[in-house]
């Protein structure tokens, strides 16, 4: 990751990141929370913010923020409330957003993240509050403003971070991080580009050994992690040219622009911050009782550090193995079981495992867009080709094309192996014959391989796993033509 | 005292456009709600009371998240000033132009 401690001077970030909780109602009403759904068809009094209708909370999205609140280590206000944000935008039909203000529900956190030299480093989080989202207001469909309120009323959280990230790539990880966490406590789906993850940031640099932190400007618009990094390199060295010019930076909202890489400010900046904020009188305070609390921090899931950790740990595998397992709780799920479902278990075969899964399931689910839950080869399947894989019954080139097979076929692998005559051929009179051919059929090999070119021998052990149909063992091939050639094993390697 | 300025920037923020005698008028009323409500500042001890959050005693008052019937679409756009089959409709908004904090532009 580039460092961005131009010169003399360092940067200073906090980020405010709105995650859609994954609900099945809307925060004050019950309209469904569906995406995609036909415009303006889950909406109702409440959300449209028709006079006299009102807001009633949905515990689940207690429930929920809880879940985050605890996942981050913060504390939970045991008596919290909601406030009116009031600004006026069309597609805010009440002129207010019922937010959380000085009480939020969460605060007092924090977040660890790995940074690329393998040490952690914690984040803080100011505070976790409830809130509900706006609706979508589309601007090139008419010569009007289109409006759909099916999102207004959709339960948000406000993540606060503390302005302790100090690059765009310590950002970006934070943001997995949280994306992370969001994603195994099942309470988003992390989708920025559906908007139900969404991050601003606040922005400002000061001379480094300075404990004083600079004037910031707020970065809105940053709806992907390339975004995110693009968008403070950018605003970060702004900021820098300015100062280093004597000028002063001006605190104001700025909007990334993706197609022309910068910020530019918004405009009527001067309203942006006046929300006349006061306390919501439609919905009664919020009580969190310690057995509420502790019955949520008893049912939180293994979170994705730990997990990791624990990976390396118990299975051995690397940390960069562990990274790409936990990036989700299904995939890392996925290889427990594999792992579970192996007679003879060995560290081995656990790292077999885990690269199965690193190349070609993950190239799988990529390519046909699907997730590990509709993967066709169930872990108990995979731990099986594993298994022959590493009793050597069946060859690595083999393995991949019963691989191949297994994504159509329910049958076991061991059952395919036995119908296909696919098992390795490790019969060294058989292979003797097989080598015997690559040799004669490449006369000129031998003297190359004694000149020095050892290179050929892999191309003479290609030739005898291609007469075998890849049944051939490819080690057994390997020591029979080093034999044949006059070389010890050692002296080849 | 409620200045002129004042009134000026809530009667901006409520994107309301008075008249000077209007702002004038207002402005009076402002300051005699203001003077009114200033009697809690004749309460000794004011910062050591707890704010009054609601006016009702209970908590706590939750909905299932259970979704119900929404309206349709038809009945939910009919008293708009301006719409089509499904959508309202409102004057162009520039896009960007001011987005507030939890909209994103979106």
């Amino acid at each position: 990751m580039q460092s961005v401690h131009t010169g003399d001077y360092e940067a200073v970030i906090g980020l405010e990141v709105h995650a859609q909780l994954l609900t099945a109602t809307k925060a004050f009403c019950r309209c469904s929370t569906q995406y995609g759904a036909a415009p303006n068809t889950n909406v109702c009094p409440v959300c449209l913010g028709h006079p006299g209708a009102l807001p009633v909370l949905n515990r689940q999205v207690v429930e929920f923020t809880l879940r985050m609140g605890l996942a981050t280590g913060c504390t939970i206000r045991p008596r919290s409330r909601f406030a009116r944000k009031n600004y006026f935008y069309p597609d805010l039909p009440k002129g207010y957003q019922i937010s959380q203000y000085e009480d939020p529900i969460c605060y007092g956190g924090f977040v660890e993240i790995e940074l690329e030299d393998g040490t952690t480093k914690r984040i803080g989080i100011t505070r976790i509050h409830m809130e509900e989202d706006a609706g979508k207001s589309i601007h090139d469909h008419d010569v009007d403003t289109l409006i759909d309120l099916n999102r207004c009323g959709v339960p948000l959280i406000e993540i606060v971070s503390e302005p302790d990230i100090r690059s765009p790539g310590e950002a970006v990880l934070y943001l997995q991080a949280i994306r992370q966490l969001l994603m195994y406590l099942g309470i988003c789906d992390g989708n920025m580009e559906e908007g139900s993850l969404r991050c601003d940031a606040n922005v400002s640099v000061r001379r480094r050994g300075s404990d004083r932190f600079g004037t910031k400007t707020e970065v809105k618009n940053l709806n992907s992690f390339r975004n995110v990094e693009r968008a403070l390199a950018y605003e970060i060295e702004r900021q820098i040219a300015v100062l280093a010019q004597g000028g002063t930076i001006e605190q104001e909202t700025r909007m990334w622009d993706a197609s022309s890489g910068s910020t530019r400010p918004m405009r009527s900046k001067e309203f942006a911050h006046d929300y006349r904020y006061f306390p919501e009188p439609d919905l009664v305070p919020v009580e969190v009782s310690a057995e509420w609390i502790e019955r949520v921090r008893a049912e939180l899931p293994e979170l994705p550090l730990a997990r990791k950790r624990r990976l390396q740990e118990q299975y051995g595998i690397p940390a960069y193995d562990a990274g790409i397992l936990i990036a989700e709780r299904s995939l890392a799920d996925y290889f427990e079981r594999a792992c579970g479902a192996l007679r003879e278990p060995s560290p081995e075969r656990y790292k077999l495992i885990s690269n199965w899964i690193m190349t070609e399931v993950l190239r799988i689910l990529g390519e046909r867009k699907i997730d590990i839950g509709s993967f066709p080869i169930e872990p108990e399947r995979l731990a099986e080709l594993v298994e022959l894989q590493a009793q050597r019954t069946i060859s690595s080139r083999i393995a991949k094309e019963l691989f191949a097979e297994l994504l159509s076929s329910p049958a076991r692998p061991s059952e395919l192996v036995a119908e296909r005559g696919m098992v390795q051929v490790s019969d060294a009179g058989y292979l003797e014959q097989l080598v015997e051919r690559a040799l004669s059929e490449n006369p000129d090999t031998i003297e190359k391989y004694r000149a020095g070119k050892v290179a050929v021998l892999g191309f003479l052990v290609g030739q005898v796993m291609k007469y075998s149909q890849g049944k051939a063992n490819p080690e057994l091939v390997r020591t029979l033509l080093l034999e044949r050639l006059g070389h010890s094993d050692a002296l080849a390697r | 005292m409620i200045t002129l300025e004042e009134l000026r920037r809530i009667a901006a923020l409520a994107k309301l456009s008075l008249s000077d005698e209007e702002i004038e008028h207002f402005r009076a009323e402002f300051e005699r709600i203001v003077e009114y409500v200033s009697a809690l500042d004749r309460i000794r001890a004011l910062d050591e009371l707890e704010p009054l959050d609601s006016v009702v005693s209970h908590t706590n008052a939750f909905a299932d998240d259970v979704p119900h019937q929404s309206l349709p679409t038809a009945e939910a756009l009919a008293n708009a000033p301006r719409h089509n089959e499904s959508f309202f409709k409102v004057p162009k908004v520039i896009a960007s132009e001011w987005t507030p904090d939890q909209n994103n532009g979106q």
